[in-house]
């Protein structure tokens, strides 16, 4: 039973001319209102290696060339054209917000090094605690957990250098020194060289940190499960 | 307009930083194959168990951060945010209650999905 | 259907590389973008049975989170039992 490979999310049907999927099958789209799949037709899933998984970049590389606002998919997302077409509308708001996001931009992976993750003062807000019951306070913490967790306070030297070119920004913490976490920074496209002219003269005291890029906006995708 | 990744810069990463990034890719990447489920003959309650609290845990995440947003959108009373939380802490209690009976620490109320992720 | 699983020489293989830019392709493509499929395999007694395609999950939960969104913010009257 035939199905489709998907490669990624467009706001637009994209021009001719951006050559064949990673297994050489014909690119084609499948549409649901605004919303564009490039996507190959598959019968199995592609066996992931460095060739297959490289692949799958280029053809999402040629795909953001030809067009403004691409929404990249996860490796290995096979499923059927009518699966594809219910998750698309069930998710057309998300979908939409996260390409007009990502119009005209591209992604900056920055790794954050160094031996231990700082540590935030958080102000206690004593007098505020005093009036909350255990539930309110245990949202509470919980709230600042997951803040926390998607926090880089290691850059916050950087900001004003960062705030003219950074549009966005997506943190994954890893906590494992030397490697204390991934910032993603969507930028304009063609600012690639003035971002890392920033991050070249980044001085952060004891912590590192490593741009590579420009991507395709993999990191912007809107979160899985909400 | 090509876009290809920009030259490696005068900052790279070092052999140990390189080790760390791996490290971390196959922890977050896991099995490349479907994740299986499969029931223990031996302790058959105890995988049922696993499967379920996973499940049960997963719903009490999708509750908490659902719960967060409302309260930082403001759309929720204060005595809401007090009975979800309270409801939240007691649900999380008797998460691990039930755990520690089969002998489950709440890092093995995980179940990897491949491309989900790990479920929780 | 059933994909071929691939073999642990395989990915060995791919995390073994020095290449940064393999890992920031892997980083990218399999940690990164848009999720549209999950799958899980169910069985018993060692034998798998159930090969479960789960976007039907995230389908009915984006509708759940959203339903609950336009909710209006009204204090309620009473508890609801």
């Amino acid at each position: 039973m035939s199905e489709v490979y998907v490669y990624a999310l467009l706001g637009q049907v994209p021009p001719p001319g951006t050559g064949a999927g990673l297994c050489e099958e014909p690119l084609r789209v499948v549409r649901v209102g605004e919303l564009v799949a490039a996507v190959g037709d598959m019968t199995d899933p592609p066996a992931v290696s460095e060739a297959t998984l490289r692949a799958h970049d280029a053809v999402v590389r040629r795909l953001a060339d030809a067009v403004d606002a691409i929404l990249p998919v996860r490796f290995g997302s096979l499923l059927s054209e009518s699966s594809l077409a219910d998750l698309l509308a069930a998710r057309a708001p998300e979908l939409s917000e996260a390409l007009a996001l990502v119009a005209g931009r591209e992604q900056m992976t920055l790794r954050v090094l160094g031996d231990a993750p700082a540590t935030v003062e958080t102000p206690r807000d004593h007098a505020g605690d005093e009036t909350l019951g255990p539930g309110a306070r245990y949202l509470t913490a919980r709230r600042a957990e997951w803040r926390r967790a998607r926090e880089a306070p290691e850059l916050t030297p950087l900001r004003p250098a960062l705030a003219p070119v950074v549009r966005a920004e997506r943190v994954t913490r890893h906590d494992a020194p030397p490697l204390l976490a991934s910032v993603y920074h969507l930028i304009d496209r063609g600012d690639a060289a003035a971002y890392h002219a920033v991050v070249e003269h980044a001085d952060l005291g004891t912590v590192r940190v490593v741009a590579t890029g420009p991507w395709p906006p993999y990191a912007f995708a809107p979160e899985a499960l909400g | 307009m090509t876009r290809e990744p920009a030259k490696s810069r005068p900052a790279s990463l070092h052999v140990r930083e390189l080790e760390s990034l791996r490290a971390e890719l196959e922890r977050r990447v896991g099995e490349f194959s479907p994740p299986r489920w499969n029931a223990d003959p031996e302790d058959v309650q105890r995988s049922v168990a696993r499967l379920v609290l996973t499940l049960v845990e997963f719903l009490r995440q999708l509750m908490e951060r659902q719960a967060i947003r409302r309260m930082e959108a403001r759309t929720l009373t204060a005595e809401e945010t007090e009975d979800v939380g309270q409801a939240l802490m007691r649900l999380e209690e008797t998460i691990r209650d039930i755990g520690r009976r089969f002998g489950l620490a709440p890092e093995d109320l995980n179940l990897d999905l491949g491309p989900l992720g790990r479920l929780i | 259907m059933s994909p071929r699983p691939l073999t642990g020489d395989d990915a060995r293989a791919i995390f073994a590389t020095t290449d940064t830019s393999l890992l920031e392709v892997v980083d990218n493509l399999l940690t990164k973008g848009v999720v549209l499929t999950g799958d899980v395999v169910l069985g018993i007694g060692g034998v798998d049975l159930i090969y479960a395609r789960l976007s039907v999950l995230l389908c009915t939960v984006d509708r759940l989170l959203a339903a609950q969104d336009d909710v209006p913010a009204r204090p309620r009257g009473g508890r609801r039992a």
